[in-house]
C-alpha cells in the first residue's frame, strides 16, 4: 500500500516539477524546488527507510522522462537523502525550525551545485528565487508537520 | 538502506534496471513514459497559468474599484470579455505569425510540435517536444516560434526530442549583424544572450536585427534571432559585445516548429 501512495505522490510531484515549476524557473522567476523539499520532509519528519524508497521512486520517475543517462536523478536524490540524514543525525536538532530550514538550504545549495556541474551552467537569479521560495514553502511544511500534527510535543516537549 | 540489506532483491532489480536502461532498446520505454506523463504535466501547467491570469485580473479589478465604484461591475464584465478577446487575439496573432513565417520561408520545411515538458531542473535550459525520428526530426535541427529561433534539437528518440534553448550556455549559434555585414557567435549565460568578439569598427546599433548565419551549415540562414538591446564595450578592448533581446517569452510558448 505504501508503494502505491509513494508512486502516486511521485507522479504528482514529477508532473508539477516537469510542468509549472520548471516552466517558471526557465522563465527566470524561480519556483519552490518540490523534489528537494519532499526529500527533506521525508528525512526530517518521517522514516529514513521510506525516505530512501521515496528518493528512488521519484528519481526513477524523473529518469524515465528525462533525456539524461538513466539513474542520474535517482542517484542524486539518494545522495541528498543520505547527506540530509547524516546532517540530521550528527549535527542538527530535530525540533529546531532554524536548523531544519538550514539543512533544507544546504540541500538546495548542494542540488544547485550538482545540477550546475552537470549542465555546465547556472541560472543565478532563478536559483536565488528558488532558494527563497523553497525556504518559504519549507517553513509551511514545517508548521504543518510540527505544529498541526503535534510532532513538537513528541520531540522532548520543546516548543518553537 | 538497512531494508535493502535485508532484501537485496529490490536493490538488485533497481541496479539491473539502471544497467538495462543504458542500452538503446530501452529508449522506446522512455518515449512512452514521456508521452504518458505529458497529460498531467500540461494540465498542471495550464491550471497554474489560469490561476496566475485570474490573480492578475483580480489585481486590476481592485485598481479599478478605487477609481470608480459605480463603474466597477460594468468594468469587470468588460474586462473579463476583453481578457478573453485579447487571449484569442494573441493566439490568433501568434498563429498568423507562424503561418506568415511558413509562407515567407517556403524554402524551409516546418514541422509543428507541442512542448511535452521542461527539464526537471530549469538550469538545463531544455524542453521536450512530442516529435522524434519517426517524424523526421534529427539532431542539430533548428526550432522556431513565431518566426524567431528559440533553440536546437540536441537529443532525439523515436517519438520525442529535447531542445536546448538559445539561453543554454553550451549552445553556440552563428549569427549575422549589421544587415549581414558582421558575423558573430551568439551564446547564452548569466548576462543573457550575448554576441562576443564583434570588431570594434563594426557599426553595431541598438535595435538592429540579428539573424542566423549559415556558417558551418548549422542553421538555415536568415532566421530572426532578436534585436540588439545593448552594446557593451570597454576602452582597452578591440572587440565589443552585444546583448540580444528576443521577443519570444518562453513562458507563453506551447507549440513550436522544427525546421527539417
Amino acid at each position: 500500500m505504501i508503494y502505491f501512495f509513494l508512486v502516486l505522490a511521485a507522479l504528482i510531484v514529477a508532473s508539477l516539477t516537469l510542468g509549472p515549476v520548471s516552466h517558471f524557473t526557465l522563465a527566470g522567476y524561480g519556483a519552490p524546488n518540490l523534489v528537494v523539499i519532499t526529500i527533506w520532509a521525508f528525512v526530517w519528519f518521517g522514516n529514513i527507510q521510506i525516505a530512501y524508497r521515496w528518493a528512488i521512486i521519484l528519481g526513477l520517475t524523473l529518469d524515465f522522462v528525462s533525456f539524461l543517462p538513466f539513474g542520474f536523478w535517482a542517484a542524486i536524490l539518494v545522495l541528498l537523502t543520505y547527506l540530509t540524514n547524516q546532517l540530521k543525525d550528527r549535527f542538527f536538532e530535530l525540533s529546531s525550525l532554524f536548523q531544519s530550514l538550514l539543512v533544507l538550504g544546504l540541500q538546495l545549495v548542494l542540488w544547485e551545485i550538482i545540477i550546475a556541474l552537470s549542465a555546465r551552467q547556472i541560472l543565478t537569479t532563478a536559483a536565488i528565487f528558488s532558494l527563497f521560495y523553497s525556504i518559504l514553502f519549507g517553513s509551511l511544511v514545517y508548521y504543518v508537520f510540527a505544529v498541526r500534527y503535534k510532532l513538537l510535543q513528541r520531540w522532548l516537549g520543546r516548543r518553537l | 538502506m538497512r531494508r535493502f540489506r535485508r532484501r537485496p532483491t529490490t536493490l538488485i532489480i533497481i541496479v539491473l534496471l539502471i544497467i538495462v536502461a543504458q542500452f538503446a532498446l530501452f529508449k522506446p520505454v522512455r518515449d512512452v513514459a514521456r508521452n504518458a506523463i505529458a497529460a498531467p504535466v500540461i494540465a498542471f501547467d495550464t491550471s497554474v497559468r489560469k490561476v496566475r491570469t485570474f490573480f492578475s485580473l483580480i489585481g486590476s479589478i481592485t485598481e479599478l474599484s478605487k477609481e470608480n465604484a459605480d463603474l466597477k461591475q460594468q468594468n469587470n464584465e468588460l474586462r473579463a470579455q476583453l481578457s478573453n478577446l485579447s487571449a484569442l487575439k494573441n493566439e490568433n496573432e501568434l498563429l498568423k505569425k507562424d503561418l506568415g513565417f511558413s509562407k515567407t520561408r517556403s524554402d524551409l520545411t516546418l514541422l509543428p510540435a507541442t512542448i511535452l515538458n521542461y527539464s526537471p531542473a530549469g538550469t538545463f535550459q531544455a524542453l521536450t517536444l512530442n516529435r522524434g525520428t519517426k517524424d523526421g526530426v534529427a539532431l542539430e535541427q533548428a526550432v522556431v516560434s513565431n518566426g524567431y529561433l528559440i533553440g536546437k534539437i540536441k537529443k532525439v528518440s523515436e517519438s520525442t526530442s529535447e531542445v536546448w534553448l538559445l539561453s543554454n550556455r553550451n549552445l553556440l549559434t552563428p549569427v549575422l549583424l549589421t544587415e549581414g555585414k558582421t558575423s558573430g557567435i551568439l551564446k547564452g549565460g548569466i548576462r543573457g544572450l550575448v554576441v562576443d568578439t564583434i570588431p570594434v569598427d563594426a557599426a553595431v546599433k541598438v535595435g538592429d536585427l540579428v539573424v542566423t548565419s549559415s556558417m558551418e551549415g548549422l542553421y538555415p540562414a536568415g532566421i530572426a534571432v532578436g534585436t540588439i538591446e545593448e552594446v557593451i564595450s570597454t576602452k582597452e578592448e578591440i572587440f565589443v559585445s552585444a546583448r540580444i533581446a528576443s521577443p519570444i517569452n518562453i513562458r507563453n510558448i506551447q507549440t513550436v516548429f522544427v525546421i527539417k
